[in-house]
C-alpha cells in the first residue's frame, strides 16, 4: 500500500486564473532616475540563519561621492567574516551615503546610488571575473556574488561545497499570481538548459531535474528539445550530465522546496531537515539565469525579475527592476488604477504587507502584489462549518481546525511538536476557511508555544 | 506616467495570508440549495401543485421558526433565512404529497425552532434540523406520512394535473405502458421498497407474506426499473426521480461539499447487505439473493436495484448527508458514516422497525459523528 502511494503533492489550490493576466507578457526592464538605495546584504536569507547576523560591516570599495559604473563591485565582505557575496552596482551613478532601508525582512544596511544619464539596459558595462577559477565552477560564481542555496535566496558558499545528490531546476511557481519563473523560462529556455547542464556536469551530478508546469505543454516541448540538444552537443566534462524535463502539476504549494523535493526524489523529508541536508540543491530559473549570465558573460547579478499584479494595478507584468529600486517607484512606473489598500511583497498569499512604499527590492523578492479596497474580504471569524476543507486542502496532511480549537480552548502544548513544525505557512487553510477562522495564526502559536524556533 | 501616490497611512498591514477564497457560509447553504433545485423540479412536474404546496408551508413554517429563534436568542445572532429556506426544502423534499398544508408547516417550524434552535444554533446542533422535523412529524402523525398509496401524475397530466382523482389498476405495467382512465389524473402507486420488503426482505418480523411468486412480483407488482429512474414511482417529493438527484449529488461533488467516499460507502453497503442478506421465498430463507434468477430474468440484480432506488436511501445519501454539520470531517470518517448510513437504513428495512428507514439512519449516524471523528481524525 505503502508503494502505491503517489508522492504527489495531495491537496493544494491551482491558481492559474491569477496568472493568466501576466503569462503572455514578456519581461519590461524598469528604468529609474531615482536614487537607488542598494542593499549590501544581498541574496542573504535572515531567518534560517542566525549566526550571519547583519551587523557585519560591508567595507565599501569607493567613497561617497565616487562614480560607480554598472556591474563593478560595490562592497565586499571585510576578510575574516563569514562568507558574504560581494555587491556590484546594478545601474552607473554616483555613489551616495550609507543608510538604513527598510526591506520586507526589516531594515538593513544600504548605500545610495544616484544613477547617471539615461540607462539603455540594466546589464552592466563591464564583466567581472569571468575567467575559470582554479577551485571551479563554484568560486567562480561566488566571486561574482552568486550563492547556490537551496532556500533560493542565500549565499553560503561555504555550505555550497559539499556536493548534491540532486539539482532540482524550479520552473514552477504555484503561488498565485507569480508567473516571474514561468516567464524567464519561456523566454530563456535554451539558455536555461544549458546552465542546468554546466551546473550539473560541474557538480558532479549527473542527471539535473528541470521541473515545469504540467500544463504548459509547448514549454514542456520546448524544454524537452533543448535537454535533447544539449545533450549532443555537450563536451568535456559536461557531456554525462543529462538535464530531465519533469512535468508535474502545479497546484500551490508544488514549488515550496519541501514538497519539491518530496515530489522529486520520492522521499519524504522529516520537518527537521532542509531539502539542502538531504542532499538536493533547489534553483530557481531566475537564479539559473543569473548562474547562466555569470558563467557564460561574466556578469554579476544586479536586477531581480518580479511580477507586479494585483487589481490595482494598471499594467500588470513581469518586470526587471535593478536591485535597490523602492517599491514607489515600482508603482509608479506600472501605473495604479485604484486607491491601493494592501501593498504585500513577496507571495500574494504569505509575503508582508509593507508599512511604506519606502521599501526597496532585494534580491529574493519574487513580486509585488497591490490589492485595493474592493479585495479585501471581510474577515471575521464565525463558527466552524466542519467542512472539512482546511483538512482537505493542506499539503502536509495537519488538522489546522484541530490545531485551531486546541489553541482556543488553551492547551497549545497539546498539539504535538511535529504539527507546528511540519507547516509550510502556506496559507491555504485560511485561503479556503468559509469561516475566515485564523487557522494559520494558531498553528504559528503552537510552533511558539513550543519554543519549535523563530518564524518570520 | 501615472501620478497615484501610496496612501501610506490606509494601508492594512495584517499578517498573512493576503488572499482569501472568498467562500463563505452563505455560498454553502447557497450551494445546497441550488443542489435541491433538481428534485424540487422533479417533484413539481411528477406531483404538481400539491407538491407546491407542500414546499410552500415547509419553506414557510422553517422561516418562522428562524424569525422566532432570532427574536428569542442573544444579541449578535445571526439571522440566516438563506439556511432556513434550505432547511424548509429539504424537509419538503422528504414529505409525501398526499399530507395537508398544516403538517410540513409544522415540520419547519419545529426543524428550526428545535433542530436548530433549542441545539445551539447554525454551527452547533448534531442533527440535520430537516430530518428533526420529520422525525417529529413522523412521532407525531405516523401515519399520514406513510400512506399505503402514493400518486404520481399521469403522463398527460404532469405538472398540472390533480392528485385527488387516483385511479389504481392492477396488474400495472409501468408508467409508459399503462392506460390511465379518462376520468383520472394520476396513479395510484405503492412505494416499491415497501411492497419489496414488505413480501420478500422481512425474515425477523412477523406476517407480510403475500401470496404473490417472485417472478410475479416483479412481472406485475413493481414498476419496470426505468420508473425509478424518472421518479414515476411512488414516493416523498424529492425521493423519486433518481436523475434529478444523481444529477444533483455530481454538482454538491463539484462544488466539494459531498464527498464521493461517502456515497459510496452507503452505496456498496446497501448493495452488499441486499445480496446477501436472506429473503423469505416459498416459505423458508434463500441466503444470497443476488444469485436468484427467475429464467432469463436477473431477479436478484433487479432486487438490489430496487433497494438502491426505490426508497429514501438516495435522498438520503446524495442531498441529506452533504450537510457540513452534520457530517464527520474527513474523508475516512464519511466512509465510516456511509457504511454506518447502509447498516442500519438495511437493519431498518429488514427488522421493520420503522417507514424512512434511510432518514433515521442518518439521524442515528449525526448522533455518532462527534465519535466518528474521534477516531478517523488524522493524527493530529
Amino acid at each position: 500500500m505503502r508503494l502505491l502511494r503517489s508522492k504527489r503533492l495531495s491537496g493544494g489550490v491551482f491558481f492559474t486564473a491569477t496568472k493568466v493576466a501576466t503569462i503572455d507578457v514578456p519581461i519590461e526592464t524598469l528604468f529609474t532616475r531615482d536614487v537607488l538605495r542598494v542593499p549590501l546584504h544581498a541574496r542573504h536569507n535572515l531567518s534560517n540563519s542566525p549566526d550571519r547576523s547583519p551587523e557585519t560591516e560591508m567595507e565599501l570599495l569607493a567613497g561617497a561621492g565616487d562614480r560607480i559604473e554598472a556591474g563593478d563591485p560595490l562592497a565586499q565582505p571585510p576578510s575574516g567574516a563569514p562568507a558574504w557575496a560581494r555587491v556590484f552596482a546594478p545601474v552607473s551613478g554616483i555613489i551616495g551615503n550609507r543608510v538604513t532601508a527598510g526591506t520586507a525582512r526589516g531594515a538593513a544596511a544600504a548605500v545610495e546610488l544616484m544613477p547617471s544619464g539615461d540607462q539603455a539596459d540594466i546589464s552592466p558595462s563591464r564583466t567581472g571575473s569571468a575567467e575559470p577559477s582554479p577551485n571551479g565552477l563554484i568560486d567562480q560564481l561566488a566571486a561574482l556574488g552568486i550563492g547556490i542555496d537551496a532556500d533560493r535566496c542565500a549565499t553560503d558558499t561555504q555550505s555550497a561545497a559539499g556536493r548534491p545528490e540532486w539539482i532540482i531546476v524550479d520552473g514552477l511557481e504555484s503561488a498565485p499570481y507569480a508567473t516571474a519563473r514561468t516567464r524567464t523560462l519561456i523566454e530563456h529556455s535554451g539558455d536555461l538548459i544549458d546552465a542546468a547542464r554546466r551546473l550539473g556536469g560541474a557538480l558532479g551530478v549527473s542527471e539535473v531535474q528541470f521541473v515545469v508546469d504540467r500544463a504548459l505543454g509547448a514549454l514542456v516541448n520546448t524544454l524537452r528539445r533543448h535537454a535533447l540538444g544539449s545533450r549532443d552537443d555537450g563536451g568535456g566534462q559536461t557531456r554525462e550530465t543529462t538535464v530531465t524535463v519533469v512535468p508535474i502539476p502545479n497546484q500551490h504549494p508544488q514549488c515550496h522546496p519541501r514538497m519539491l523535493f518530496r515530489t522529486v526524489t520520492g522521499r519524504e523529508l522529516p520537518p527537521d531537515r532542509t531539502p539542502r541536508e538531504a542532499g538536493a540543491w533547489i534553483i530557481g530559473t531566475c537564479e539559473l539565469l543569473d548562474i547562466h549570465r555569470a558563467l557564460v558573460d561574466g556578469l554579476p547579478p544586479v536586477a531581480q525579475t518580479l511580477t507586479v499584479a494585483g487589481d490595482a494595478v494598471q499594467r500588470l507584468g513581469n518586470y526587471r527592476v535593478p536591485v535597490g529600486m523602492s517599491v514607489e517607484a515600482i508603482l509608479l512606473r506600472v501605473g495604479l488604477c485604484r486607491d491601493p489598500a494592501r501593498v504585500v511583497i513577496g507571495n500574494a498569499l504569505t509575503g508582508v504587507a509593507i508599512r511604506s512604499a519606502d521599501t526597496i527590492i532585494t534580491p529574493d523578492v519574487e513580486g509585488i502584489y497591490v490589492a485595493s479596497a474592493s479585495a479585501e474580504r471581510d474577515q471575521t471569524p464565525g463558527g466552524c462549518l466542519r467542512c472539512g476543507f482546511c483538512i482537505d486542502v493542506c499539503p502536509v496532511k495537519i488538522d489546522p481546525v484541530g490545531v485551531f480549537n486546541a489553541v482556543e480552548l488553551g492547551h497549545p502544548s497539546r498539539v504535538p511538536s511535529w504539527v507546528a513544525r511540519a507547516c509550510l505557512h502556506c496559507g491555504l487553510c485560511d485561503y479556503v476557511c468559509p469561516a475566515r477562522l485564523p487557522l494559520m495564526r494558531a498553528v504559528r502559536h503552537c510552533r511558539a508555544h513550543a519554543g519549535g524556533g523563530q518564524y518570520a | 506616467m501615472s501620478t497615484v501616490q501610496l496612501p501610506i497611512e490606509r494601508l492594512v498591514l495584517e499578517r498573512p495570508p493576503h488572499l482569501h477564497s472568498g467562500l463563505s457560509p452563505d455560498h454553502l447553504s447557497r450551494a445546497l440549495l441550488m443542489a435541491t433545485a433538481l428534485p424540487v423540479a422533479a417533484g413539481l412536474v411528477l406531483f404538481g401543485k400539491a407538491a407546491a404546496v407542500v414546499l410552500f408551508f415547509a419553506v414557510l413554517g422553517a422561516c418562522l421558526g428562524e424569525g422566532i429563534v432570532f427574536f428569542i436568542a442573544p444579541k449578535g445572532t445571526r439571522r440566516d433565512m438563506g439556511h432556513a429556506v434550505l432547511i424548509g426544502v429539504l424537509l419538503g423534499l422528504t414529505l409525501p404529497v398526499t399530507i395537508t398544508w398544516h403538517l410540513p408547516f409544522l415540520g419547519g417550524l419545529v426543524a428550526l425552532c428545535v433542530g436548530k434552535g433549542l441545539l445551539g444554533g447554525f454551527g452547533n446542533y448534531v442533527w440535520h434540523p430537516a430530518l428533526v422535523g420529520r422525525a417529529m412529524l413522523q412521532l407525531l402523525f405516523g401515519a399520514r406520512l406513510t400512506p399505503a398509496w402514493w400518486p404520481v401524475l399521469a403522463r398527460d397530466n404532469l405538472w398540472s394535473g390533480s392528485i385527488r382523482s387516483l385511479a389504481d389498476t392492477a396488474p400495472y405495467r409501468g408508467y409508459q405502458w399503462s392506460r390511465l382512465p379518462a376520468w383520472a389524473d394520476a396513479w395510484a402507486l405503492e412505494r416499491p421498497i415497501d411492497h419489496l420488503v414488505g413480501c420478500y426482505g422481512a425474515p425477523l418480523r412477523d406476517g407480510g407474506v403475500s401470496g404473490t411468486g417472485w417472478l410475479e412480483m416483479f412481472r406485475d407488482h413493481l414498476p419496470p426499473l426505468r420508473d425509478t429512474l424518472w421518479g414515476t414511482v411512488g414516493g416523498g417529493i424529492g425521493e423519486t426521480c433518481t436523475i434529478a438527484l444523481v444529477l444533483s449529488g455530481l454538482y454538491l461533488m463539484y462544488r466539494g461539499l459531498l464527498r464521493w467516499q461517502s456515497v459510496a460507502a452507503a452505496l456498496l453497503t446497501v448493495a452488499v447487505l441486499a445480496a446477501v442478506l436472506p429473503i423469505r421465498l416459498d416459505g423458508d430463507l434463500a441466503w444470497l439473493p443476488l444469485f436468484i434468477a427467475e429464467g432469463q430474468f436477473p431477479a436478484g440484480v433487479a432486487w438490489i436495484l430496487f433497494h438502491l432506488t426505490g426508497g429514501s436511501l438516495l435522498l438520503s445519501c446524495l442531498i441529506l448527508s452533504a450537510d457540513p454539520l452534520t457530517t464527520p470531517l474527513t474523508a475516512r470518517g464519511h466512509v465510516v458514516f456511509g457504511i454506518g448510513v447502509g447498516v442500519l437504513t438495511m437493519a431498518a428495512r429488514y427488522i421493520g422497525l420503522t417507514p424512512g428507514s434511510s432518514y433515521w439512519a442518518i439521524l442515528a449516524m449525526n448522533t455518532l459523528v462527534p465519535l466518528i471523528d474521534r477516531r478517523t481524525r488524522r493524527r493530529w
